[in-house]
């Protein structure tokens, strides 16, 4: 970086606000890697303490160490002035330290009620647990955190979100001073959100301290009250974020200038290259998860899907797919009609589907990079009965390159890649199976922005190659960066479509809570006055 | 606030059931898998009723409940492995070892015979605990460690008897094997008391909760501070020790320490956890259940007998329950998953 060092914090950024927790010059040494280089972060008392930085930028080191799940290797913690040593994420908690994780901490098999007292549970004479006392406060705090789910519910009957908010609640149940949310919004819906947001002013008022990690830029801006960046383990700057704006956030990430970061060039559109005729998804319990759902997509076009979580977007996706064998409808690809089919068959047929859960559906998690690859296309490697190592290796090796994955070694094991990376993988090994069309589930979620253009670049040039794109965002600024047409669900019916051209952030959202009872405004604005619509 | 309201929007709502406690209670019943297996088993019972009327008389209705308490006491411990996660292929010689080692004790010292039955339960504790240890500590894979235990200890207990009974042992000792209360035997009433304190540990305490929840997610339990290796380990002491505790009473009925004792208890210690619900990949399983389905493993049996099949087809009526119940484990895994 060229510019000046921005000042830090204590020396004049922030003066009148108390430092509640102080990291002090810390360091974290892995084999191999330094992770954090003497990183100074401040954690200012009844605050929003945004820490950004791109995936492996140390802000997830920096939050295991003050979470105590890691131990630092050089410099030290200090709460409220006094230095700490903290020994476990258990003795964290009893400091007033408590965490969110991004992935879900969740017991499937005990209901809710017994997930957010756990390793807590309320027992009064210290064996037998006090269930009644557990579901009522349970659902208290659900009432806060406005959900009506019921505390006798099982974990695993939760949608992802729900499960979020689980997470949230479990956090809440104890008497935390600090509270580390790590990307806490990225299962969560618009609406959700907001309603986190307001608990996270509560808790603000409350005198808590919140440390808030996202990727989502407007998010931070809008809720945040200090931004602190990270940039390849370092402490790049710390600001009010009253002082600070979006592109100045990402110059600091990325350490160049974002214009033009991501956003879609135009491509020559083809004819029509898939057909869908009124595809028809049954939901248990009646209902339907896909509600007659028709739409066509031409070659060398990129089609963004927008809609809430629950919209049925990734059934869509999966009723393409041929995941379910139940659902109802026509596809017509390259204007034949293809059979009900199954996955494998779709495959073959040249639909390919890059799931929207990396970890669980996405990549086999024990296995290497390559493996990873090849693993949808492996039926191209025989030679006769064997596996061909050598077309292996050119075939994994140009993939490496043309998606630059970061990678020493594709023999790496895949969980030692980065999230963006692991994306690439999945991205990789959907085009091994040489596809017509392409349909990407959420394909930004949890990556960090830099990862996030290359994977739109990689779309986009995917599309000028031919290709039919089909992506789902739930992120309005990138589906309509990266759209040529917008089709917005809602409610297992397509609400909305408008080119690119036509579309407005308050058009997709009118039209992504269409069915919902009333006109919605799902905006992540704060000033959106969403509680005031209250259905008949 | 109203269901309707805007946060509820979206998967919520619509997850939430919509009619009454009739619906739920109905729910819980046919979610219940100790209540489904149990009209199971009435079904089967009056069928091997129809064919052969005495199997319903008190007498074989005692031999039965006898027989179900051996079978049930190892299905237990098996069944708490399962919850945590884990799994205890040594359970049936663990339970012949002790009875072996007790017997011994009666047989060549002036030991109490009581006290020689506790120490039986404390061979049973150890072997446990070395189990739990290895798993833990070691890391160690449980079915690998606990399958290597169950052929250490079979050779032990042919070092120490040659294969040969041990016989002449105290009569005192005998009531709790062959006595009943009632009609209600011994070996029935004990099996039942531990059910109820394990029912209670495992639904009302927070150690029961939080051996379920290692066995449904040991990243969630170990990062709340759950002590998973202390609780994984603590698990496998039960198991042993409530294997002991069915070969002693096996030893008291028999009056003489068999090498075999314990040899067919493996299968059905999980066949009847299976069947009462608990997952082979952790966190489910209750005692109702795995009662019910030990019940259920001996009902089977005896209609072998009763029906006049030779019994060599056990095994293989063994062998099929446990297959069906790992179908069911299965079908019950997708349906959630």
């Amino acid at each position: 970086m060229t510019t000046a060092p921005t000042p830090l914090a204590g020396q004049s950024a922030a003066q009148d606000d108390a430092v509640a927790l102080h990291a002090d010059q810390v360091t974290k040494v892995f084999p191999g890697t330094v992770a954090l280089d003497h990183v100074d972060f401040n954690v200012y008392r009844g605050k929003v303490n945004a820490l950004i930085g791109e995936n492996g930028a140390g802000k997830s080191t920096l939050m295991k160490i003050m979470a105590g799940v890691e131990r630092p290797t050089g410099g030290e913690l200090l709460l409220d002035g006094k230095p700490i040593q903290l020994r476990s994420p258990l003795h964290a908690e009893q400091l007033g330290i408590g965490i969110i994780y991004q992935e879900m901490n969740l017991c499937p098999n005990l209901s809710v009620a017994e997930n957010i007292y756990l390793g807590r549970e309320l027992a009064p004479t210290g064996l037998v647990v006090d269930k009644k006392a557990q579901r009522t406060q349970t659902r208290a705090l659900m009432q806060r955190l406005e959900h009506a789910i019921d505390p006798d519910t099982l974990v695993s009957d939760l949608r992802i979100g729900q499960q979020q908010i689980v997470e949230i609640a479990k956090a809440l149940a104890q008497d935390v001073r600090i509270l580390i949310m790590d990307e806490p919004t990225s299962a969560l819906s618009a609406s959700e959100v907001e309603v986190l947001f307001k608990v996270i002013a509560d808790l603000k008022a409350h005198g808590v301290s919140i440390i808030y990690i996202s990727h989502k830029l407007e998010e931070i801006t809008q809720i945040s009250d200090y931004v602190t960046v990270l940039r390849d383990g370092r402490l790049v700057a710390e600001a009010r974020n009253a002082d600070i704006d979006v592109p100045w956030i990402i110059e600091k990430m990325v350490g160049k200038n974002p214009a033009n970061l991501f956003h879609k060039g135009h491509t020559e559109v083809g004819g029509e290259i898939l057909r869908v005729e009124e595809i028809t998804l049954p939901r248990l319990g009646g209902g339907f998860a896909v509600d007659h759902v028709s739409l066509t997509l031409r070659r060398g076009e990129v089609v963004g899907i927008y809609g809430l979580m629950g919209a049925g977007r990734s059934e869509l996706f999966e009723c393409l797919a041929g995941v379910h064998p139940d659902a109802g409808g026509q596809v017509f690809l390259e204007g034949k009609l293809l059979p009900a089919g199954n996955v494998s068959g779709r495959i073959s047929e040249g639909i390919v589907l890059v799931p929207e859960d990396r970890q669980r559906e996405g990549l086999v998690q024990s296995l290497s990079v390559a493996h990873n690859v090849l693993l949808a296309s492996l039926r191209n490697y025989f030679n006769g009965l064997f596996l061909a190592p050598r077309k292996e290796q050119t075939a994994v090796t140009e993939m490496i390159k043309g998606l630059t994955i970061k990678v020493a070694d594709p023999g790496q094991i895949i969980t030692s890649l980065s999230g963006g990376n692991q994306q690439k993988v999945v991205v990789a090994k959907g085009l091994l199976t040489s596809p017509k069309i392409l349909l990407l589930d959420e394909p930004s979620r949890g990556i960090d922005v830099a990862a996030k253009s290359e994977i739109f670049a990689i779309m986009e040039r995917l599309a000028a190659q031919g290709f039919g794109v089909l992506f789902i965002s739930s992120e309005l600024k990138e589906v309509m960066a990266m759209s040529d047409r917008i089709l917005v669900m809602s409610k297992g019916k397509i609400t909305g479509e408008f080119l690119r051209e036509e579309a407005t952030e308050e058009a997709l959202v009118a039209a992504s809570a269409i069915g919902h009872g009333a006109a919605e405004n799902g905006s992540k604005l704060a000033t959106a006055a969403t509680h005031e619509i209250i259905t008949a | 606030m109203s269901e309707e309201s805007p946060m509820n929007r979206g998967w919520g709502s619509e997850a939430a059931p919509k009619t009454g406690w009739l619906r739920r209670t109905w729910e819980t019943i046919i979610q219940s898998q100790a209540l489904v297996l149990l009209l199971f088993l009435i079904i089967i019972s009056t069928i091997i009723w129809l064919i052969s009327p005495r199997f319903l008389e008190v007498g074989n209705l005692a031999v039965v409940t006898r027989q179900t308490s051996f079978i049930a006491l190892v299905s237990l411990g098996q069944m708490l492995c399962l919850i945590a996660g884990v799994i205890d292929l040594s359970v049936g010689t663990t339970a012949g070892f002790a009875g072996i080692c007790a017997a011994l004790l009666m047989h060549n010292t002036t030991m109490n015979p009581y006290l020689a039955m506790a120490c039986g339960l404390l061979v049973g504790a150890t072997v446990g605990l070395v189990n739990g240890l290895l798993v833990t500590r070691v890391k160690l894979n449980p079915f690998i460690t606990t399958l290597s235990m169950s052929f250490i200890i079979s050779g032990l207990i042919l070092v120490v008897t040659g294969g040969w009974a041990i016989p002449n042992l105290p009569e005192s000792i005998q009531w709790l094997g062959k006595d009943s209360v009632g009609s209600v035997p011994v070996p029935t009433i004990v099996t039942l008391i531990v059910a109820v304190i394990l029912a209670f540990v495992l639904n009302r305490t927070f150690i029961g909760r939080h051996i379920y929840a290692i066995g449904g997610n040991k990243d969630a339990a170990l990062i709340v501070g759950i002590q998973v290796n202390r609780l994984t380990t603590l698990v496998y002491i039960l198991s042993g020790t409530l294997s002991a505790l069915a070969g002693v009473l096996m030893l008291a009925r028999l009056a003489s320490g068999q090498p075999t004792v314990g040899d067919t208890w493996l299968l059905p210690s999980f066949a009847a956890p299976i069947l009462g619900g608990a997952a082979l990949n952790g966190g489910a399983g209750s005692v109702l259940g795995t009662l019910v389905g030990a019940l259920l493993m001996t009902v089977i049996q005896n209609a072998i007998v009763m029906t006049g099949m030779t019994v060599y087809w056990e095994n293989v009526v063994i062998g099929l329950v446990l297959v069906a119940a790992i179908v069911l484990d299965r079908v019950r895994t997708a349906k959630r998953g």
